[in-house]
């Protein structure tokens, strides 16, 4: 049974999680501070840690870094800040992932099961794939199959969606914009283009993200076009 | 405010037109001033030469015959007539000139000479031809000189004895001249021997003596008698140079007399006859030229008793000559205007205004001598058939000009009643502004604030101006006159319209001139600053500052202006003394000693002057904005140190001040972003639990509603609070732009796409318009979605369901416009403007979904970042226009935040 520690100083949302993710099948550990979360790490075996940021005693961040001292569980941060700079704090500081309050329940977790996905079974950095596959994260394409799974769990694409994700995901880090990937995908030449891409885009990240509005894989560069962006790691 | 500011409008446009309306019903009123001016005069030509009759053109008087000037006209013809009648009589036999008539010049002059002298009896006479054409010539007299003997013995023997007497006293006396050279008549042949005796006891001389004294006492003036160098005795007299013979072919007038007396007397009544003859002869000439028969529209009949005696008729009328004198009456008083004068019953008939008395006096004036009996009839045809006389040419000016008159007295009437009207509108609104709201508000312009006796000295001036500008219309009327009375009328039309536009000139600066003064004093007396902005006023205030200065700043009197002023009694004192001193040598050493404490005071000056400069740029740099700035002060010295510090400490002031705001303005985004933390933590909790709460499966209608509403309004909460720190981030202005070059076209696009199914929901149909163009704009790409999705959702909730929602970019100018066009589904009861206050949505009275920021949101966002943002209201077309200045090519590519730097800087704060 896999054991998920939740710490947050307010008591209900702690239960709250509990609930949630108990019904999930989820064993549930709770801790209402920094020092409770670091205490009950180091007793129990722990598979992932749900961690708020302002907390008494010791704060989510410096837990986070003390943590990544000797550990690589899953960490994620569940916080009121939800400014950039914050976000990026704290997965900069070790964090696997940050969602900021108040949250969707499903999102958190769709979150918690993604990320644990990632921990036990896909592991680290996936070597292997050669060219017949593509990959970004907890995101693949098999080119052979024409296969795209996230997290392993395989996700259904159209074929101009598979087509316009494959090409981002050939170039991850370029930015493509809605004419270029037009061209490329109809072969045609982009002239009073509609919203056709943009549409396929947001159903691609409908499919593909756990929170389209917040794009781990395809990115949206307002004004500019998409990407997907490299890995993380 | 802006409407308050459109009211405060001083009507100046308004005043303006009506100030010129005014002077130019002004200037109007002096032309036609001008008009009546120029043509109330008539000039006519006369016997007596041209006159000018001047017309009242304020006299009632309709029709010529009735005006003051055919009077007199009518007066000068009778005149001219009467005399006429007297020439005609003395120059014509049987009504023709006859220049054979033989006049006696001694009797001629009884007749019609002055009387002023005796004539006497002696006479000569001459045909009228004779006389005439002598005066034409000219009467010239010879000067004469003769010795005394030759004078007195000129008209017979002065010595011989017959001449003397003796008076009862037994004295000689010369009695007269006895014996001339026409005659001896009467004398005594016997003398006197006791006369032989007493003549014998004087010399020839001393008779001739006696017989000048004689002859000087009968002829009174016209001889002189001179003393010559040898003591003889010389006469000079002046005699008469004859240029014809008399009619018994005499050709000296010595010839006519037989003594001194009646020579000189003849040759006096010759010369007075002829320059009577010949004035009466150019009058004759005149009147019969100007009262010839069909010349004239004067006709007249005088039938007088001539000189002859016999009765005489002249007439310019030939038919009349021989008719009854009740025909006659008859005849003239079918004339509108006529004059019958009877001198046997002495009344005259007639309708002028000429008396009885006025007839016999013009009638004695022509000194005649029978004027009981002379009869008169004269008329004046009043139709004017015969052109050119006088009477003929004033009727025409007269039915010119006088018919006009009055309507152009009306309409100058009328002229000035505009003026004046104008006038009163002017000062009675003057200077005031009515403001909308009520009230009233006085206004000044420059002129109103000048000095008041600059003012009045200007208005002197200009009143002088007025003076001698009225002086040059006189003068240019009278030369007019002047002129016209000269060559009757010959003037150039060009220079009329110069002087009417001499006289419109005139009335139009008086006028304006007038009222520049009279308005300014108006507005002055309603502002109440006649005083308070005159030079008095300013002498006075200044005089009391400068005394309250010296009062107020006692120290500065010791410490700068009592030395000041020692300083230079010293120097004019040392001066004063050094030029009394005797030594040459203590001369030069005291001169050196001024000359040193002069300079040293001079730098004195200098260095505090410079140290005076360097605080009041250090002064100048705290108010740029350099807060931090320092004055060193111990450079400076005295007063100038305090002040230093002073500014110094100033700048220390401002510079806390600074930070202190700039502190505030932080920890009030902070406040909202922690208080914004803490409300999401409970937030989290309720939204956690409503949806437990769902997943209860709740059977109860009511509760599970209840649910909906938890769930709605929490989601509500959680954008509020989303917005408000963001708002507050924008307005604080503590936000990081991430610029970059980006297409709005292809935003669009994409935001389009984001919002395709939303869009389809609401059954809205998206219409874009792109010209092809790139529309490239460099802006913060996250920021710019934001706006766009604050917009679009603004669309999917507010516009009407089933429309089109138009969405079009345009690049022209060097900017990148987006407009958004949809209609509204809610009746829009609000200011476009308000619009994008904060917490305002389309319709207060509805409750949806969000924050009512995004609005305002996207209107800070797009000005944050350096475009503008406008929302139009178009009935129910609801419009925003978003405008960025067009990207041209980067110059340099943008710095990405340094996240590194930012995450360090985070941690220290947390440590």
């Amino acid at each position: 049974m896999v054991s998920i520690l939740v710490c947050d100083d307010d008591r209900e949302i702690v239960d709250a999680i509990e609930i949630y993710l108990s019904q999930e099948g989820y064993r549930i550990f709770k801790a209402y501070d920094g020092e409770q979360a670091l205490d009950i790490l180091g007793r129990e075996n722990i598979q992932l840690l749900i961690m708020d940021v302002m907390m008494p005693k010791l704060d989510g961040i410096r837990a986070t870094l003390k943590i990544r001292e000797y550990s690589s569980i899953p960490i994620i941060i569940l916080s009121a800040k939800s400014e950039d700079t914050d976000k990026i704090l704290g997965l900069n500081v070790g964090a696997d992932d940050y969602i900021s309050k108040p949250f969707n329940p499903l999102e958190l977790v769709a979150r918690v099961k993604s990320n644990l996905r990632r921990y036990t079974s896909l592991g680290g950095m996936n070597g292997e794939g050669g060219k017949s596959q593509y990959q970004v994260g907890g995101l693949v394409i098999n080119v052979e199959n024409k296969q795209v799974t996230v997290d392993g769990e395989p996700v259904k694409m159209t074929p101009i969606e598979y087509s316009i994700l494959l090409l981002l995901m050939k170039n991850p880090g370029k930015t493509f914009s809605i004419n270029e990937i037009y061209e490329s995908i109809w072969n045609e030449e982009a002239i009073g283009v509609d919203n056709t891409v943009a549409v396929h885009i947001r159903h691609i990240r409908e499919k593909i993200e756990i929170n389209p509005k917040d794009p781990k894989y395809l990115k949206v560069v307002w004004g500019v076009g998409y990407k997907v962006d490299k890995g993380q790691q | 405010m802006e409407e308050r500011k459109s009211q405060k409008k001083i009507p100046v446009f308004k005043r303006l037109i009506l100030g010129l309306v005014q002077h130019l019903a002004a200037a109007l009123v002096l032309v036609f001033a001008a008009g009546i001016l120029y043509n109330s005069f008539i000039p006519v030509e006369t016997v007596n030469g041209p006159k000018l009759y001047r017309l009242d053109p304020f006299s009632q008087k309709t029709s010529f015959e009735e005006s003051e000037v055919f009077q007199d006209l009518f007066q000068t013809s009778v005149q001219d007539i009467i005399h006429l009648a007297v020439l005609r009589d003395q120059m014509e036999t049987d009504g023709i000139f006859e220049s054979e008539k033989v006049i006696d010049v001694t009797d001629f002059l009884k007749s019609f000479g002055k009387n002023d002298r005796e004539y006497g009896d002696i006479t000569v006479r001459y045909t009228l031809e004779d006389l005439v054409k002598w005066g034409r010539y000219g009467v010239e007299y010879r000067s004469r000189v003769m010795s005394l003997s030759d004078f007195v013995n000129y008209y017979g023997q002065a010595c011989a004895p017959e001449n003397f007497a003796l008076d009862s006293g037994g004295s000689l006396y010369f009695r007269g001249y006895q014996n001339t050279r026409t005659g001896k008549d009467g004398l005594e042949e016997n003398p006197d021997p006791k006369l032989e005796e007493e003549m014998a006891q004087y010399s020839v001389s001393q008779l001739e003596d006696m017989a000048f004294s004689y002859i000087m006492s009968t002829v009174g003036d016209g001889i002189s008698i001179n003393r010559e160098d040898d003591g003889s005795l010389t006469v000079y007299l002046n005699t008469l140079t004859c240029r014809y013979q008399t009619t018994d072919r005499k050709g000296s007038l010595f010839e006519c007399v037989d003594n001194w007396a009646d020579f000189l007397q003849l040759q006096n009544n010759v010369s007075d006859a002829i320059t009577i003859i010949n004035d009466n002869y150019d009058l004759y000439q005149r009147c019969i030229a100007a009262y010839a028969e069909g010349n004239s529209n004067v006709k007249y009949v005088v039938r007088m008793q001539t000189a002859q005696g016999g009765m005489e008729t002249y007439s310019n009328i030939s038919a009349l000559k021989d008719m009854d004198e009740e025909s006659l009456t008859e005849y003239f008083a079918d004339y509108r205007r006529y004059l019958i004068y009877y001198p046997d019953s002495l009344e005259s008939m007639g309708n002028t205004a000429l008396t009885e008395k006025e007839i016999y006096e013009y009638m004695s004036q022509a000194h005649y001598s029978y004027p009981d009996d002379v009869y008169l009839w004269i008329a004046v045809d009043a139709s004017y058939k015969g052109a050119g006389d006088a009477f003929y040419y004033a009727n025409t000016v007269f039915e010119d000009v006088v018919p006009y008159a009055a309507l152009i007295l009306t309409v100058m009437i009328i002229l000035g009643l505009i003026w004046l009207g104008i006038g009163l509108y002017l000062t009675v609104t003057d200077g005031e502004i009515v403001l909308e709201e009520g009230g009233v508000e006085y206004y000044l312009n420059f002129f109103d604030r000048i000095w008041t006796e600059a003012q009045i000295l200007l208005a002197a001036v200009c009143g002088y101006g007025a003076y001698r500008g009225y002086l040059f219309l006189r003068r240019i009327t009278e030369l007019f006159w002047n002129h016209y009375v000269e060559q009757a009328g010959g003037w150039e039309t060009n220079e009329i319209y110069l002087q009417f536009g001499c006289f419109a000139l005139y009335g139009f600066l008086v006028s304006m001139f007038l009222s520049l003064f009279w308005y300014s004093l108006i507005r002055r007396l309603k502002v109440g600053n006649l005083y308070r902005d005159s030079l008095l006023h300013s002498c006075v205030s200044g005089a009391s500052r400068l005394l309250g200065l010296i009062l107020r700043h006692r120290n500065s009197v010791i410490s700068v202006l009592l030395p000041y002023n020692i300083f230079l009694l010293v120097n004019l004192f040392a001066v004063l003394g050094i030029s009394n001193l005797e030594s040459n040598a203590v001369k030069k050493i005291l001169l050196f000693g001024i000359v040193v404490l002069d300079a040293l005071i001079g730098m004195m000056l200098f260095k505090n002057h410079a140290e005076h400069n360097d605080i009041i740029d250090g002064i100048k740099k705290i108010q740029s904005g350099e807060v931090g700035f320092k004055l060193n002060v111990n450079d400076l010295h005295g007063m100038n140190r305090d002040m230093a510090d002073a500014v110094n400490n100033i700048g220390d002031g401002i510079d806390n001040a600074v930070r202190t705001s700039m502190k505030d303005e932080r920890l009030k985004t902070d406040l909202i972003t922690n208080v914004s933390h803490d409300i999401k933590t409970p937030l989290t909790s309720i939204i956690n639990y409503v949806d437990l709460l769902k997943r209860q499966d709740i059977q109860t209608e009511p509760a599970r509603s209840y649910i909906e509403i938890l769930e709605n309004k929490s989601q509500r909460l959680k954008e509020l609070t989303d917005d408000l720190v963001e708002a507050s981030k924008i307005t604080s202005g503590n936000i990081e732009l991430n610029m970059e070059a980006l297409d709005m076209s292809e935003l669009l696009q994409q935001t389009i796409g984001e919002f395709s199914e939303k869009l389809e929901e609401r059954n809205l149909q998206a219409v874009t318009e792109f010209d092809g163009t790139p529309a490239v704009v460099y802006a913060d790409s996250r920021r710019m979605w934001r706006i766009m999705e604050n917009l679009f959702n603004n669309i999917c909730k507010y516009a009407m369901e089933g429309t089109r929602v138009y969405a079009q970019i345009h690049v022209e100018n060097g900017e990148v416009s987006l407009f958004l066009k949809n209609v509204s589904q809610a009746f829009m009861n609000i200011h476009a403007d308000e619009l994008t206050e904060r917490f305002i949505r389309g319709d207060s009275s509805r409750s949806t979904e969000g924050s009512g920021l995004g609005l305002f949101i996207a209107k800070s966002l797009t000005e944050v970042q350096g475009g503008t943002f406008e929302i139009q209201l178009d009935a129910d077309l609801f419009k925003v226009k978003i405008v960025f200045p067009l990207y041209e090519k980067p110059e340099k590519t943008e710095e990405k935040p340094d996240l590194n730097r930012l995450l360090s800087e985070e941690l220290r704060e947390g440590e």
